[in-house]
């Protein structure tokens, strides 16, 4: 009797030492939420949208709409390299392997450097990061060494987001201000109140428009924001990320970043989930 | 550095909202002329703003031996002075003053050549001093 309890307790303790449930749910969900698109799509389409107000500056917007094409490959490259990370560590957390024959993030790495030079020296590191977790066979009893070794490069990928999404939401202002001059310029130079009362309806659609793709860059940015944080708080606890308290932690920024997904987890690119499968 | 264009871009897009202010503001008194003048100005400083966004600008601005936050105050000081002057052919030198800054600070990006950046920054100065702002 004394024997199996004896065997519980030990099964008990082992069972708890080696739980990393509450790392392998945060990674997989940051994985799964980093991958929101749409703001990137919001950036680069937006002169393309601003053409609609000044057709006769059609030349300089397709321009800009083209120079932001190279910005979007780097914008997705930056997200790429968290999303493989945050996947790489769930699996580590679940005490799996990963698997790669050479730096993942190597191209990812060359086109973030287009748009943030800052960028390609951390997307580089969190690669050679991955490349060494699958040559040593990383597994779980190594996502400590992991976490402490990736953090300041994660930060500074999810900085790297951050400031592009900001910039982006700074344009919903522009562009509230484009369809301000375009609409209110039509009604003042129109006599007909028919005519006028249209603009005014229109300019409700265009500025509803606004409203709806800032609803998703705002949970984006939470959700970003989570990331961060979360990954923070795994580089802070990474000696006791089993402990209790930490526990409680990771799963309190993981109830955060849910509420944010919630929001985007129908919008996230099918394209993008061959990224988890390695 | 990236930051420094976003935050340059933030003061010419609310140097453009003034120059729309001041158009709606002043509608009934303008010509179709000064109208289109006003508008052209709005649509060319948006337009900077956007480049800008598109393009990094701290090293280049670094070269021209102007700061973003130089280039910054002097746009404050020209939105500022697009809500107070009485006069509104002076609020259109003014726009154009500022959109001239813009393009020029985005033109010298795409150029990779900031020299002229210096002279225009100083003449929006002047302008703004002679006006009395």
């Amino acid at each position: 009797m004394r024997r199996a309890v004896f065997l519980w307790l030990m099964a008990a303790l082992l069972a708890a030492c080696t739980d990393l449930s509450a790392v392998r749910d945060f990674a997989g969900l940051s994985a799964e939420t980093g991958a929101y698109q749409g703001v990137v799509r919001t950036y680069e389409q937006h002169p393309s949208r601003m053409v609609r107000y000044a057709p006769s500056r059609r030349a300089f917007f397709e321009a800009q709409r083209a120079a932001r094409e190279a910005q979007r490959q780097g914008l997705l490259a930056l997200q790429q390299s968290l999303v493989l990370y945050m996947a790489s560590l769930g699996k580590l957390a679940a005490d799996e392997a990963v698997a790669f024959d050479t730096n993942p993030l190597s191209q990812a790495a060359a086109k973030a450097g287009a748009i943030d030079t800052s960028a390609a020296p951390a997307v580089t590191a969190v690669g050679n990061l991955l490349l060494r977790a699958a040559t040593s066979s990383w597994r779980q009893r190594e996502v400590a060494e992991l976490i402490g070794a990736a953090n300041p490069d994660v930060q500074q990928i999810v900085r790297g987001l951050r400031a592009f999404v900001n910039a982006s939401a700074a344009e919903d202002s522009a562009e509230l201000q484009a369809i301000d001059l375009f609409y209110r310029g039509l009604e003042r130079r129109s006599g007909d109140p028919a005519a006028q009362q249209g603009m005014r309806e229109w300019r409700e659609v265009r500025d509803s428009e606004v409203a709806a793709r800032r609803s998703s860059r705002e949970a984006y940015l939470k959700a970003l924001d989570a990331i961060g944080r979360g990954h923070q708080l795994l580089y802070e606890n990474r000696s006791r990320l089993s402990v209790e308290e930490s526990v409680r932690q990771i799963r309190a920024v993981e109830q955060e970043l849910r509420a944010a997904g919630e929001l985007l987890r129908p919008l996230v690119e099918p394209l993008v989930r061959p990224v988890l499968s390695f | 550095m990236a930051k420094d264009g976003f935050e340059l871009a933030l003061s010419f897009d609310a140097a453009a909202a003034a120059i729309k202010g001041r158009l709606f503001a002043d509608w009934d008194s303008l010509t179709p002329k000064q109208r289109q003048d006003l508008e052209d100005a709005f649509w060319d400083t948006t337009s900077a703003a956007m480049t800008l966004r598109t393009k990094t600008v701290g090293a280049l601005l670094a070269e021209a031996e102007l700061s973003v936050a130089a280039l910054s105050a002097q746009t404050q000081r020209a939105k500022e002075a697009l809500a107070k002057l009485e006069d509104v052919r002076k609020a259109i030198k003014v726009a154009t003053a500022v959109f001239g800054l813009a393009a020029t600070v985005s033109a010298g990006i795409a150029t990779g050549n900031v020299a002229a950046v210096g002279a225009v920054f100083q003449s929006v100065k002047a302008l703004l001093n002679e006006l009395g702002i």
